[in-house]
């Protein structure tokens, strides 16, 4: 069975399915980090200051920016889920289309977000 | 039909509403939740825990947290049973990985009601 993942080709839409996968189990990972951040943030009043510290540090950006990125790819393929449940958009060529729609937009999103931390 | 144990129907029905149902619910609760954060200058200690305090926002926080667990619970079952071939090591990874989500479920109602 050929399975050399670097020599397979993949239409844009395997592409798409495959890192709306990986941000899941990235975001996955993220629960117990917000809940931390929102339990320290709503304690006291320098808890909540210091959370903010933590934010704007250098690696809090990174991390932030990390786990932001997987939310606005996952919630973005995501919609494109739903649309396709509603009956819009199931042929190849349709698919493909809001495939690239949906990485491209993503793109932007995620540099935008970017651009707003850094 | 084949009988899956650790799904909740026959036919998987259940849980693309239930996948579909939480990831509106999480979409309106994010959004809310930046638009207030937005609106609310400024931001500091005080108007955060006041974002907090009014029960219908407990309550919706926890449904977030609860969406959260559910969507995830059926996004991790799909990717375990996909990569985990083996029902002696997927059963228990399924287990611990649930247990989790409704522990941070609870862990949510603390934050929010022991403040």
């Amino acid at each position: 069975m050929f399975l050399n993942l670097f020599q397979i080709r993949f239409p844009v839409m395997a592409i798409a399915s495959i890192l709306h996968r990986i941000s899941g189990v990235i975001l996955f990972f993220a629960i117990p980090l917000m809940l931390w951040a929102l339990q320290t943030s709503l304690h006291t009043a320098s808890c909540y200051y210091d959370i903010k510290a933590l934010f704007v540090s250098p690696w809090g950006k990174l991390i932030n920016w990390f786990l932001l990125s997987a939310l606005i790819y996952h919630s973005v393929a995501g919609i494109r889920h739903l649309v396709m449940d509603l009956g819009y958009g199931e042929s190849i060529q349709i698919g493909r289309l809001t495939a690239r729609f949906v990485i491209g937009l993503s793109l932007i999103l995620i540099i935008l977000l970017g651009v707003q931390l850094w | 039909m084949v009988s899956i144990a650790t799904g909740f129907g026959k036919s998987g029905f259940q849980e693309w509403l239930l996948q579909r149902v939480t990831a509106v619910f999480m979409l309106v609760y994010i959004g809310g939740l930046v638009w207030l954060c937005l609106c609310t200058k400024p931001l500091d200690f005080t108007a955060w825990q006041a974002i907090f305090a009014p029960l219908w926002m407990k309550i919706a926080t926890v449904l977030m947290v609860a969406s959260i667990c559910i969507h995830a619970w059926i996004g991790i079952w799909t990717v375990t049973t996909d990569y985990i071939k083996p029902l002696w090591l997927r059963i228990p990874c399924q287990c611990i990985f649930n247990l989790g989500l409704i522990a941070y479920v609870i862990w949510a109602i603390d934050i929010l009601w022991g403040l």
